[in-house]
């Protein structure tokens, strides 16, 4: 194989293993950072970090072809990648912005490992539990996230204080932790 | 996990926590495992249920637009290439999942205005829920003792103390006496109605549904009777009340206290006075030392009401500026310039806010400085015979930091200021705006030959890049000039203008929106770039005003400075 081929393999894999974990690194980046603001900035810098330092990761990664288990070091790899990246965004935020405290990121960063050996199964759970709810409860869960829906919306199309109804869409948050743990916990 | 934290949490994860509940969820996380626990399963909840809501919406993930003519942010030769080769390999990519992910990924604009979505939930603070007798309400440059040691709560119990190392804080009692305390400082609250001065200065702002607030030094009491007044406690634990406004009775707790009798001149023994309208007294905390009657100096305080500050009540009596409504700063050195004892400039008002903003704001929009020796100074006839804030440069590091500000993408600046002579070639900041991607007015080289730059930097982009205009025409350094720039991404303008001429254009690359403090008269680190000169006004507005907008405040203040056109 010549050089160009061998280098556009490199490519094939690097943007191949980017393009399935993409999720699972933006999801890491978001638990690290206090809210939304600045995840797509640490998503790149992250993917491009990745990207020079790729030929690292290959080397120590050479042995494993399986794809499988190539992806699953990859997220590890990214996501270390990404904390440094998420701490050093945020020394240079910390004048502007919400910005965690170096030590309590570092512990966010260690439970959000833990909790991304479980999305696959939590995803699962989360549909499962959504579905045993009624239509108006899952209408109010979900409003946050559809637009042009919102608790507001919901709370005046029903004569209701929308301070009532966020504490109630709070503890449906609840309640389908809940039960995704429950079916979590049976499941293993 | 008490009811507060999960509502902290699910405040949070909605992205509308405020400052202060923030700092008491961190204070949370980092000692309660529980709570950290719950957090990080409630956000990896939440982000399940937005991806889920999301594919049912059959949409695609909410992302910045691409913009495939936005590459310049990296500039190195590597990636440069990468992005050569990537973009190649987008074009032969089967995978549409690919394609979108690296256009993503590359090709975003870098540092452009950042879209973020905010979700329609409460973002009222939880004012129902509000608990202790007094809350911080706002903080200048402060350092509290308590959050050294990540303990610290925005609301204060019955017995609890602030204790202010420097910097400003001010702390609104629950039946409204507002007070503003300058460090460093230790005051107890007692109730929601009284406080204990231990040590420091305050001042207090009493409105009727507070009246009898009081506060209790180690030498006496004073009881307000609806009024502004100032307390100072010196480490003997003396105390000195300056009554601005109203009345105030003071009750001395030595009972053998003695008063100097102004109209004899003899002692008389002190029990309680009412002190009215700019008088003060001075007391000992022991001995037979006589208190002394003085005259009321608000200078000695730092107030943060804007009761009684000096203000042009016709603003058009200021400056004729058009477009006031996308005003976002507007600084004139006649106008709302708190100064202490010294002469130098404690506050300096922003008086873009409408007249009908003002009114809903708690505290004004203004630059500070609470460090007594960093403060710059102020000349009543400094620049073409009106007022202007004076900067010593490197020498005495003087610099205002303001209130936070929001800016947008765009702007047009301009700048009244003059250049003392250097001794050296140095680099002196005027202003500093913006985040992330950050907008100078330096002042470079010796002021004989001087030359100012408004340069365009974004340090999250590496390497580093930085688009500078230099005005290359010798300038005087002792008369009055306007600099001004007019800046918008979207326009591609990118100009410098002194005195009405434009000397220099470049190009605009990132935007400048933020919300945060910005610098006037060094770099934004605080620790150099300090500028020697005057500036005696400064106008900014959130967006590059056309060109007979931007003509037209030009000439109102070259007209108002004296200044000819060069």
């Amino acid at each position: 194989m010549d050089k160009s081929n061998s280098q556009e393999d490199r490519y094939h894999r690097f943007v191949g293993l980017l393009a399935r974990n993409d999720q699972a690194i933006r999801r890491f980046i978001r638990s690290l950072l206090p809210s939304n603001q600045g995840v797509d900035d640490v998503v790149q810098e992250t993917a491009l970090e990745c990207w020079r330092k790729f030929s690292d990761f290959e080397s120590g990664d050479s042995s494993h072809p399986d794809q499988v288990q190539g992806s699953d070091e990859f997220i590890r790899w990214a996501c270390v990648v990404a904390r440094f990246k998420v701490m050093s965004c945020q020394r240079d935020w910390a004048r502007d912005r919400l910005v965690f405290r170096e030590h309590i990121l570092e512990q966010l960063a260690d439970d959000a490992f833990e909790q991304m050996e479980k999305r696959d199964l939590e995803r699962m759970a989360i549909e499962r539990c959504l579905s045993q709810l009624v239509v108006e409860s899952q209408r109010l869960l979900l409003s946050v996230y559809r637009p042009g829906d919102s608790v507001k919306r919901i709370a005046k199309e029903n004569g209701e204080k929308s301070r009532r109804l966020y504490s109630k869409m709070n503890g449906l948050r609840k309640q389908l932790l809940a039960c995704v743990e429950r079916r979590l916990a049976e499941e293993s | 996990m008490n009811e507060e934290i999960e509502k902290l949490i699910f405040r949070a994860i909605d992205g509308a926590i405020s400052q202060d509940e923030f700092n008491r969820l961190q204070d949370v996380l980092e000692v309660d495992e529980d709570a950290r626990v719950f957090y990080t399963k409630m956000l990896s909840l939440d982000q399940s249920v937005s991806d889920i809501a999301e594919s049912a919406r059959g949409e695609a993930v909410d992302r910045p637009e691409v913009h495939w003519n936005s590459l310049a942010g990296v500039d190195s030769e590597t990636d440069s290439s990468l992005r050569g080769h990537l973009l190649t390999y987008i074009s032969i990519a089967a995978s549409a999942v690919v394609l979108t992910t690296l256009a993503f990924y590359f090709t975003r604009p870098w540092s452009g205005p950042e879209i973020v979505r905010v979700r329609e939930v409460e973002v009222a603070p939880l004012s129902s829920e509000k608990n202790g007798v007094a809350e911080v309400v706002q903080r200048i440059d402060c350092v509290l003792e308590n959050e050294k040691w990540s303990t610290s709560s925005s609301s204060f119990e019955a017995g609890q103390s602030i204790v202010l190392l420097e910097g400003v804080v001010v702390v609104e009692f629950r039946k409204g006496a507002r007070v503003t305390l300058e460090g460093p400082a230790n005051l107890e609250f007692l109730s929601d109605n009284s406080g204990f001065l231990q040590s420091g200065k305050l001042t207090a702002v009493i409105p009727d549904s507070a009246i009898g607030f009081e506060i209790l030094t180690p030498s006496g009491r004073l009881i307000d009777h609806g009024t502004e007044f100032g307390v100072s406690v010196d480490p003997n634990g003396d105390t000195e009340t300056h009554v601005f406004k109203g009345e105030v009775e003071l009750i001395a707790n030595h009972a053998k206290t003695q008063e100097l009798d102004p109209n004899s001149g003899s002692q008389r023994e002190f029990g309680s006075q009412r002190l009215t309208d700019a008088m003060g007294l001075r007391f000992k905390r022991e001995g037979n030392v006589a208190a002394e009657v003085i005259e009321a100096n608000p200078s000695q305080f730092i107030r943060t009401s804007i009761v009684d500050r000096q203000r042009v009540k016709n603003r058009t009596e200021i400056t004729e500026l058009v477009d006031e409504e996308h005003l976002m700063m507007w600084f004139e050195a006649g106008q709302g310039v708190q100064r202490d004892s010294k002469g130098r400039v404690i506050s300096w008002e922003n008086l873009a806010q409408s007249q009908a903003d003002r009114a809903n704001q708690e505290l004004e929009s203004s630059a500070w400085q609470v460090n007594a020796d960093r403060r710059p100074g102020w000349s009543e006839s400094g620049l073409g015979g009106f007022p202007a804030v004076r900067f010593g440069g490197f020498e005495s590091k003087e610099f205002l930091a303001t209130t936070p500000l929001r800016l947008k993408a765009d702007a047009t600046a301009l700048v009244v200021c003059q250049f003392d002579p250097l001794e050296e070639i140095g680099y002196g900041h005027l202003l500093v705006l913006g985040g992330q991607t950050k907008f100078v007015l330096e002042r470079r080289e010796k002021s004989e030959a001087g030359s100012y730059t408004w340069s365009w930097q974004n340090k999250n982009v590496p390497p580093f890049r930085m688009e500078a205009l230099k005005n290359v025409k010798p300038t005087t350094s002792h008369e009055p000039q306007i600099c001004a720039v007019r800046y918008s991404v979207e326009q591609d303008i990118f100009e410098l203008s002194v005195n009405g001429e434009a000397v220099a254009e470049g190009d605009p690359i990132g935007s400048l929106a933020v919300n945060s403090s910005q610098v006037i008269g060094c770099g934004h680190h605080r620790n150099r770039f300090f500028f020697k000169g005057q500036i005696a006004e400064i106008v900014i507005y959130d967006r590059a005003l056309n060109q007979e907008k931007f003509n037209q405040v030009t000439e109102s203040l070259m007209q108002k400075y004296r200044i000819q056109a060069r």
